[in-house]
């Protein structure tokens, strides 16, 4: 079957409601109830294995006594198990973990509000609308991606030296706001999904382009939107490199790079390096599973379809 | 055209900037005009202090006559890489957002689990990887020998390095790729799919003959955007193999970073960077391109 075969079918007329069972489910028919949950179910448990490996690893080290964590023949279970690194981490009189907490915090939160905003005003504009300009100013935007991150780091220091935001957390908010291509693409290849017929009903009916955008599109879009918020608070949390370059005060460092220096200050600290990692671990996990209801909840795509 | 049309064409082109405008300019302020000064460095023989002294094409010269045999070598170490990673990395990612993609008991869990080694940080990951990889105390060798098999020694050996490499990014990035995925199954109307399952369509053909072409807008995006992405790739080299063993994972970013930032050639490294701006843009095009033949939007 084509792409064309699809399109005759999905304007095909309705056919007799398919049975459905009391999770609103279209039952399989093929294959058997019972077969293809415990098959995913087997097929889950492995995948899930090989991911969260490492994670055991860091989570026993961060209890382990700090001879005990690098060692030719790691041990999964820590013995003797010790909080010493916990410890450590929240009074180390040097590095004010606590802190650089609450600092990530904020800065995460305010570049997830204001990219979501910026990068979907762009995808509508981008997916929806004809304009002058439109390919070409996309075309930037995709050439932007190919310019090496190492390579913009040189002249943003000096330009950011010359205006007198170093060691402030402009750097690490306001360009990851405003300058999401990725986050723009996202969105723009999702809002393309979104049958146009929508849009067209709603412009008869008289409404602006920018009310069709928050009141169609963007309900629509609840699965792209919560995915880039996921990855932009998983990006922000974890941004080491700028952090790294823009600040110098410690009391403004952010997780990441208040973590490293406990791999550089007296030599490396394996311990509480995993403590932290831990715990800086824990707020991306609770973000994912808050959101991730909205990956797969499915739009309703009554109506026209 | 009469001055109504005019004015209709006018406030159309104005409406559609005010959409793009924000990010358009902000990209322009932060990710392109700071980069435009590279073009003349890599003209230069500049050191990244004292003032630079033009020197004509030497940069791009002494990368196109053989007389920095890394440039060849890392920007071939980076294509393997690429291949290696991209297109496994993506079916592997639409493999797992279709196995996750469920409402049944405990699934949650399951997705958040395959998402932790995204978030988990590229520190503990090289110190991981470098374990598992191990030729005496690794995973990988112990379960091989469990089959008789005595594996290789593989961050040891320049091929196998470079296979761990990539299976480490395969690893740490399934999570990213099946999260996108995810989203982009939510665009494909169930009515569809039952519709399908009706006409008596198998999983497969279900999958191949409507998922499939729902799902290409979403596969294109990760194409041009891992392709990208992998071709700068570094971090993950550093914190593996730092490069070795010998040049065998010696990428093209890491050639660059080492003449820029050990080396203090500024010019050198900007001219490796509008080389590889210019390879990109190429390989791009051309999935650009190709894009018209496979995907299909709405």
């Amino acid at each position: 079957m084509t792409i064309e075969d699809t399109r005759e079918k999905k304007l095909a007329p309705p056919r007799s409601p398919a049975p459905v069972d009391d999770r609103g489910e279209v039952r399989r028919r093929r294959v058997g109830r019972i077969a293809g949950p415990t098959a995913t179910y087997v097929g889950c448990v492995i995948v899930a294995l090989i991911a969260i490996a490492p994670f055991l690893w860091m989570l026993s080290s961060s209890f382990k006594e700090p001879g005990d964590v690098i060692s030719l023949t790691p041990r999964l279970l820590p013995s003797p198990f010790t909080f010493e690194n916990y410890e450590y981490l929240v009074n180390n009189g040097v590095l004010p973990f606590i802190r650089f907490l609450g600092n990530s915090a904020y800065i995460t939160v305010l570049v997830i509000i204001g990219r979501l905003m910026v990068c979907a005003l762009g995808a509508y504009g981008f997916a929806r609308l004809q304009f002058r300009g439109r390919d070409a100013a996309f075309g930037l935007l995709l050439a932007s991606l190919m310019i090496p991150d190492m390579l913009m780091v040189l002249p943003l220091y000096s330009a950011y030296v010359k205006a007198g935001l170093i060691d402030t957390h402009f750097p690490l908010i306001v360009p990851p706001i405003v300058a999401n291509t990725f986050g723009t693409f996202l969105l723009r290849q999702f809002f393309m999904t979104i049958p146009k017929e929508y849009d067209e009903a709603a412009l008869v009916d008289g409404a602006s382009h920018f009310r069709i955008f928050v009141s169609i599109i963007l309900p629509l879009s609840k699965p792209a939107l919560a995915t880039l918020a996921v990855l932009t608070f998983v990006n922000v949390w974890n941004d080491f490199f700028g952090p790294l370059v823009y600040l110098s005060d410690v009391n403004k460092f952010t997780v990441p790079v208040g973590l490293a220096f406990f791999q550089t200050q007296d030599s490396t600290q394996y311990g509480p390096l995993m403590a932290g990692a831990t715990l800086a671990i824990i707020p991306t996990v609770l973000v994912f599973v808050f959101a991730q209801k909205y990956f797969t909840r499915g739009i309703s795509m009554t109506g026209i379809k | 055209m009469t001055a109504q049309q005019t004015v209709t064409a006018r406030r159309r082109n104005l409406r559609g900037w005010m959409f793009i405008g924000p990010v358009v300019t902000g990209t322009l302020l932060f990710n392109v005009i700071p980069v435009l000064p590279t073009l003349v460095t890599s003209f230069t023989d500049w050191d990244g202090l004292a003032a630079p002294k033009f020197t004509g094409v030497s940069n791009y010269k002494e990368m196109f006559s053989g007389q920095d045999p890394l440039f060849g070598k890392s920007l071939i170490n980076t294509a393997i890489y690429t291949i290696g990673y991209v297109p496994v990395g993506i079916i592997i990612g639409i493999a797992l957002a279709l196995l996750v993609n469920n409402r049944l008991r405990g699934m949650a869990v399951i997705r958040a689990l395959i998402f932790l080694p995204y978030v988990t940080s590229l520190v503990a990951v090289g110190v991981i990887s470098r374990w598992v990889f191990s030729d005496q105390y690794g995973v990988i060798n112990a379960v091989l020998a469990s089959f008789g098999i005595t594996g290789p020694h593989w961050l040891g050996e320049p091929s196998s390095a470079m296979a761990a490499v990539i299976v480490t990014a395969i690893w740490a990035n399934m999570g990213f790729n099946m999260v996108i995925v995810l989203a982009g199954l939510q665009g494909v109307p169930e009515t569809l799919i039952e519709a399908a399952t009706l006409d008596g369509a198998g999983r497969f053909s279900r999958f191949f003959h409507v998922t499939l072409p729902f799902l290409t807008p979403t596969i294109f995006m990760l194409l041009i955007l891992q392709t990208i992405g992998s071709f700068q790739v570094f971090a993950l080299i550093l914190v593996m193999t730092g490069g070795g063993p010998g040049d065998g994972t010696y990428v093209y970013i890491y050639h660059l970073w080492y003449e820029a930032f050990s080396l203090r050639r500024m010019g050198y490294a900007s001219a490796l960077a509008i080389v590889l701006f210019a390879v990109l843009l190429a390989v791009t095009w051309i999935q650009n391109r190709l894009s018209k033949r496979w995907v299909f939007y709405q």
